[in-house]
């Protein structure tokens, strides 16, 4: 018991060393600011991240809905003949009697 | 060519540099340059680190329209740095085959000696010695890239969960639970490395060493 307490106290003290190790601040070069923006001027205009790939992304979402759209239409079918032609071969037709609804 | 950009607020120098004045970002490169040193610093060895500083001020500058005016610039850069730091980890630990630090006598010898350390200055000299670092990245390096950043940020650098979330990206609970298995595992490294020996030298000074 003794033992594993002061085999702890000797682990607390080993890493109070490591994090006082971390912690020290160590003399720094400056930063080379013209190495900096000549890497930043090749990496081209700013960007918006994210939110610009968001716009990008909604933008071609839409062109390809419009793109559908056109081509269903094209093909002689509304959108409303497709749905309608669907329900009428769906099983629920089979299923539901007009005439036990009354 | 260097722009007066001293007297400019942060959030005045990102809506130049937004605007497509390139040059304008020197000078947020000047002002937060040490700070992001500091911060890349301590988490990768030194011989990698200008290089992953030039790399946070390009991603930086690439999501620079991404950046809310009115909030904390030097927060703001300092995720994306330790982000950097965390890339870094993950693509260096892919491309490992096994962890490459390894330790000698000495560093035992050393770690004895800050453990047995009976003044503060006694310890404050053991703290400066190289061994400590290379200690140091000798149990880092045998966690995984997210345990890795983790202990450094909460238990190395004393930042709340809630800091530590914030520049990980992860949630609260998330860094709380992984920093806590993370320290028990850099423990039982540690241990593994200096237990025994310690032990033996331990009971050696105190006159009870076993047969």
């Amino acid at each position: 018991m003794e033992h594993e307490e002061r085999h702890g106290e000797k682990l607390d003290r080993l890493e109070q060393a490591l994090r006082a190790a971390h912690r020290l601040e160590p003399a720094l070069p400056p930063v080379r600011v013209e190495a900096v923006m000549a890497r930043v001027r090749s990496a081209g205009a700013v960007g918006g991240g994210d939110v610009r790939f968001l716009w990008q992304f909604l933008a071609a979402a839409a062109v390809a809905a419009v793109l559908l759209l056109g081509a269903t239409l094209w093909n002689g079918a509304s959108p409303d003949t497709v749905a309608i032609s669907q329900m009428a071969e769906s099983p629920w037709t089979v299923l539901v009697n007009p005439s036990e609804l009354n | 060519m260097p722009q007066e950009t001293d007297g400019l607020t942060d959030s005045e120098l990102v809506g130049r540099v937004v605007r497509g004045e390139t040059d304008a970002f020197a000078g947020l490169v000047r002002r937060y340059g040490p700070l992001v040193q500091r911060t890349v610093h301590r988490h990768v060895p030194r011989d990698r680190a200008e290089d992953l500083v030039q790399e946070t001020f390009i991603r930086a500058f690439q999501s620079l329209g991404n950046f809310a005016l009115g909030s904390k610039f030097p927060e703001w850069l300092t995720t994306i740095a330790v982000r950097t730091c965390y890339d870094f980890w993950r693509s260096h630990y892919r491309n490992r085959e096994s962890p490459e630090s390894s330790l000698t006598e000495q560093h035992r010898d050393w770690a004895d000696r800050v453990t047995a350390a009976e003044s503060q200055e006694r310890f404050d000299r053991e703290v400066r010695r190289g061994e400590a670092r290379e200690v140091l990245s000798y149990a880092l390096d045998r966690l995984s890239p997210e345990d890795r950043l983790v202990v450094t940020l909460v238990h190395l650098e004393g930042l709340s969960s809630e800091e530590a979330a914030r520049q990980l990206g992860w949630t609260a609970v998330n860094v709380k639970v992984r920093a806590h298995r993370a320290r028990r595992r850099m423990r039982r490294e540690l241990e593994a490395l200096f237990g025994d020996h310690g032990e033996a030298l331990w009971n050696t000074k105190n006159g009870t060493a076993k047969s």
